[in-house]
């Protein structure tokens, strides 16, 4: 039965930033498949809400209050997830960040900050870098390396990173984001090689335009929304169930050969210039 | 959950269905519920892998078809809708390579046939099946392209040219009827182990050569392309069109083998 092979059935999953947006439906997703779901964000109330519709799926869930940027944080999470399940199976690393601010002040014509868009009338500090860079890129780094010993010792393991179709082109505003975002997706390619002796599989999820929380600003003002959706073939934004069901393919033993990928998942947005 | 992978009640069109990947593809369809429409020359290797896909429980249709025949292209849709009244999914798997060497060893007539089995086929029944697809609302178009799209490939030169071709048709033809609502994408395998690749994994020195640049250290099994074919065709990949799959052991993260 193919189908089989894109279950969970007995895997134990960790999703950072689990409590809204694409990670709650990653972590549903998975559920549904038939994974048991560690929840972690920084968000106490969010990430019980996750676990308690993991469980209401018929799966165990934990939701551990997690700020990722913080190394005790994060191998407390895998800790307590190794003491509650006996193993870690599937790490989606999905928390982030995703700043729109243009460097420094422009000359001439300001771009519109959108709603909670940082202050755009000074140069981006370097308090802001470190913020994006160690949400999008420190959190993948301590993730990894908290369970990379526990995958190797028993010789398998799914890493899915959330990166971003910003970490494969340039966007206006986004400097840091996108930065992030590649460095994600280098990342991921090392560690793929590195870790495929294990058939440990590492690849990343390259999202397009989606509206969740952390581009609700944004998709709000409708000249913005309307000019992203021409550069959308199929002239629709993604649903997070979308991202959910393609993390369950990359955790189900039908991606066993597909290591080091990155996955457009953007409507055919990348195929435009 | 599963019924966001299942198949069912979709008719999918295979070509080079008879064997290798295209039958593991075809296989891996029907047993996520798809009617399958197999495409080869060969009667006989039809017939088999039909009795095989009967044997899932699924509908099969075997068409002897010539894909270098624009005739026998037309034929091959007007056969499915004939007997299934509609078209879903379309995997253009047939390829040729009679070629092996620098591509300045190659006769023209090699060009010709690789060309037009690798590249012109996969475009004029696209474009055929596009419109059936049209007809039930949409569709997903998958097309075999290899890692040889993206690096050179030892004596494969002409080969990796169509492979190339074949990933910009799709993205092409993802941007075109992206409006149909039909999905186009690629998937990209290394050496996987078909007869179509045996020269490749039976001889050591190639084989070889080909792990050191594989961090898995293993080919694929033609059954590996059946899930991702699945994976594609169903509506968990809803929004992904004008992609490239590379299932290729990890090879392409990072260097070529040392020794290319």
């Amino acid at each position: 039965m193919v189908l089989k092979d894109f279950l969970v059935e007995g895997r134990v999953a960790i999703v950072t930033g689990g409590g809204r947006g694409l990670g709650h439906a990653i972590a549903l997703c998975l559920a549904e498949a038939g994974a048991d779901v560690a929840v972690a964000a920084r968000t106490r109330e969010q990430i019980e809400d996750t676990a308690a519709e993991v469980r209401k799926l018929g799966r165990r869930a934990l939701a551990v209050p997690t700020d990722v940027t913080q190394a005790d944080d994060v191998d407390g999470l895998v800790q307590r997830t190794l003491d509650e399940f006996g193993h870690v199976d599937i790490l989606v690393n999905n928390a982030g960040i995703a700043p729109v601010r243009p460097l420094v002040p422009m000359l001439g014509s300001q771009p519109k900050p959108a709603a909670g868009a940082w202050d755009f009338s000074r140069p981006t500090s370097e308090e802001e870098f470190d913020l994006v860079m160690d949400t999008n890129v420190r959190s993948v780094f301590l993730a990894c390396r908290a369970v990379g010993p526990h995958m190797m010792g028993r010789s398998k393991g799914k890493v899915i990173n959330v990166a971003s179709m910003g970490g494969l082109r340039g966007w206006d505003y986004h400097t840091l984001y996108t930065a992030s975002k590649a460095a994600v997706i280098n990342f991921s390619r090392s560690l793929a090689r590195e870790w495929a002796r294990y058939d440990i599989n590492v690849n990343v999820i390259a999202p397009g335009r989606f509206p969740t929380e952390a581009t609700k600003g944004q998709m709000a003002d409708e000249h913005i929304r309307r000019d992203l959706l021409r550069r959308i073939p199929l002239k629709r934004f993604g649903e997070p169930r979308e991202v959910g069901l393609l993390a369950v393919y990359l955790a189900s033993p039908a991606s066993d050969y597909v290591t080091g990928q990155t996955f457009g998942l953007d409507g055919g947005a990348m195929v435009l210039p | 959950m599963a019924s966001a992978f299942s198949l069912e009640g979709k008719v999918a069109v295979v070509t080079g269905g008879s064997r290798g990947i295209g039958r593991a593809i075809a296989l891996a369809m029907a047993k996520a519920g798809a009617d399958v429409v197999i495409a080869a020359r060969k009667p006989e290797d039809l017939e088999a892998t039909a009795k095989d896909i009967q044997a899932t429980g699924r509908q099969c249709l075997a068409v002897p078809t010539n894909v270098r025949e624009r005739a026998a292209l037309d034929n091959l849709v007007a056969q499915t809708v004939g007997k299934f009244g509609r078209l879903d999914i379309l995997v253009n798997n047939a390829v040729t390579n009679p070629h092996f060497g620098p591509v300045d060893t190659a006769e023209e007539w090699q060009f010709d046939v690789i060309m037009n089995t690798n590249l012109k086929a996969y475009f004029l029944l696209s474009n055929a099946a596009m419109k059936e697809m049209q007809k039930v609302g949409g569709g997903s178009i998958i097309n075999l392209s290899s890692s040889g799209g993206f690096r050179y490939m030892t004596g494969l030169g002409l080969y990796c040219i169509s492979k190339a071709a074949d990933i910009m048709l799709t993205k092409v033809n993802a941007v075109e009827w992206a409006r149909y609502n039909i999905r186009v994408n690629a998937i990209a395998p290394s050496i996987v182990r078909t007869d179509f690749a045996k020269a490749l994994w039976d001889t050591p020195a190639i084989y070889n050569q080909a792990m050191s640049g594989t961090p898995l250290k293993r080919i694929a099994e033609p059954e590996e392309l059946g899930d991702v074919a699945v994976f594609l065709a169903s509506n968990a990949s809803s929004y992904i069109t004008g992609q490239v799959i590379v299932a290729d052991g990890g090879g392409q993260a990072g260097p070529p083998p040392a020794t290319w």
